[in-house]
């Protein structure tokens, strides 16, 4: 079923074609929200509400972009206010310092080099990690992140850098194998 | 311009990684579509008559089509319906894929041709962001994964990358980085010679239609 068929079907309220709308994105949805959020409790809200309000608003959509955008975009939308909210209530900003726990792990105890960065990311504090998800995964500049997560744009960058120097340190041990 | 904008980028194989790490993360679909479900139900309910309405117009245009879409001729072969059922299978992804690298082909010519002396020139990064996550999302299409489109994809998703982050900065090695891993990995022309082959493909299964 191509993009315009799903469309057509989904703005008909098909719950086939919905369950099938369902199906090729919702990978896609939750695995950038556990990015962006770092944990599997948020990822399923948000990947639940992404769907929900895409099948509410479904009959507004006119296809000036691609489905998948669409869903991109209303994803990334709730996952903003999402962490917007939760700075507000877990006080965003943790303590810089608290990123020196990063790169502890010794060499030996996890081989597997997606998993020692996937330990490493999430070692960085919250506000730490999402500035770095966010721009170096994601594609977003500071100005954007600054607007996203109510912070300011030095702070966006002085996160990223340290984000940056944390996880260097704690993958140091594998560059010259990686470089080799 | 702040100091940080020339912090050297992490190294490829730590990006690649750090991509990475949400790829073996299970995704509990069932759980999430059943609370979904269950959430939609609970705001529709006044409404039940639209569903029930909407499944009969599925099931009478479903009656509809079998009885009058589908030819009734002989039954084919086993083997020819395995085939027809791989084409269809993957079809919809291929051409997905093929209407993507042709937009995706207007970014990149744009980009190599940018004349960095006569300033950024135009904001390509809305235009990159959207091809940015349908690539992502060819990547996890799993009738797209084999070695060829997968390597194709995932070059792609890195020069996307680099012009997303090449906006806000002035630092040289970020302006150069898009247009020199597009010449490296040779993108352009890998990218050109598969929708050539898909047209081709297409010229050849119109003539087999025909035949």
């Amino acid at each position: 079923m191509s993009d315009s068929e799903l469309l057509a079907r989904l703005q008909t309220n098909d719950s086939i074609a919905e369950r099938e709308f369902y199906a090729r994105h919702v990978d896609r949805v939750y695995r950038l929200i556990y990015r962006m959020s770092g944990r599997t409790d948020l990822a399923q809200d948000w990947t639940q509400d992404t769907f929900v309000r895409a099948f509410e608003r479904i009959g507004q959509f006119r296809g000036e972009s691609a489905l998948s955008s669409w869903l991109h975009a209303i994803a990334v939308s709730i996952t903003l206010n999402g962490l917007r909210t939760l700075k507000r209530r877990d006080a965003y900003a943790a303590p810089l310092e608290d990123a020196d726990l990063v790169g502890r792990w010794p060499v030996e105890s996890d081989p597997d080099l997606k998993g020692r960065m996937r330990l490493a990311i999430d070692a960085l504090p919250e506000g730490t990690r999402r500035v770095f998800m966010m721009h170096d995964v994601e594609g977003y500049t500071h100005e954007e992140i600054g607007a996203a997560l109510g912070v300011a744009v030095g702070t966006s960058k002085s996160q990223l850098s340290r984000a940056r120097e944390k996880l260097r340190t704690a993958l140091a041990p594998f560059a010259r194998t990686e470089l080799a | 311009m702040d100091a940080n904008d020339d912090e050297q980028p992490l190294d490829p194989w730590m990006m690649t990684l750090a991509r990475d790490i949400a790829d073996d993360v299970e995704v509990p679909r069932e759980l999430m579509w059943k609370r979904i479900q269950h959430r939609r139900a609970a705001h529709t309910m006044p409404k039940w008559w639209r569903n029930i309405a909407a499944i009969a117009a599925v099931l009478v245009g479903g009656i509809a089509i079998g009885r009058h879409g589908v030819p009734r001729t002989t039954t084919p072969s086993p083997t020819l319906m395995t085939e027809l059922a791989a084409a269809r299978s993957t079809a919809p992804a291929r051409v997905a894929m093929e209407e993507h690298l042709v937009r995706t082909v207007a970014l990149l010519t744009t980009v190599r041709d940018r004349d960095p002396e006569l300033g950024p020139g135009p904001d390509v990064s809305s235009w990159a962001r959207e091809l940015l996550g349908t690539t992502r999302l060819l990547l996890d299409e799993p009738s797209l994964r084999d070695d060829r489109t997968k390597r194709l994809l995932q070059d792609l998703e890195l020069v996307l990358m680099q012009i997303l982050q090449s906006r806000g900065t002035a630092a040289p090695e970020a302006q150069r980085a898009p247009t020199e891993t597009m010449r490296e990995t040779n993108l352009l022309p890998r990218v050109r010679a598969v929708m050539t082959a898909s047209a081709r493909r297409d010229e050849l299964t119109v003539h087999g239609d025909d035949e």
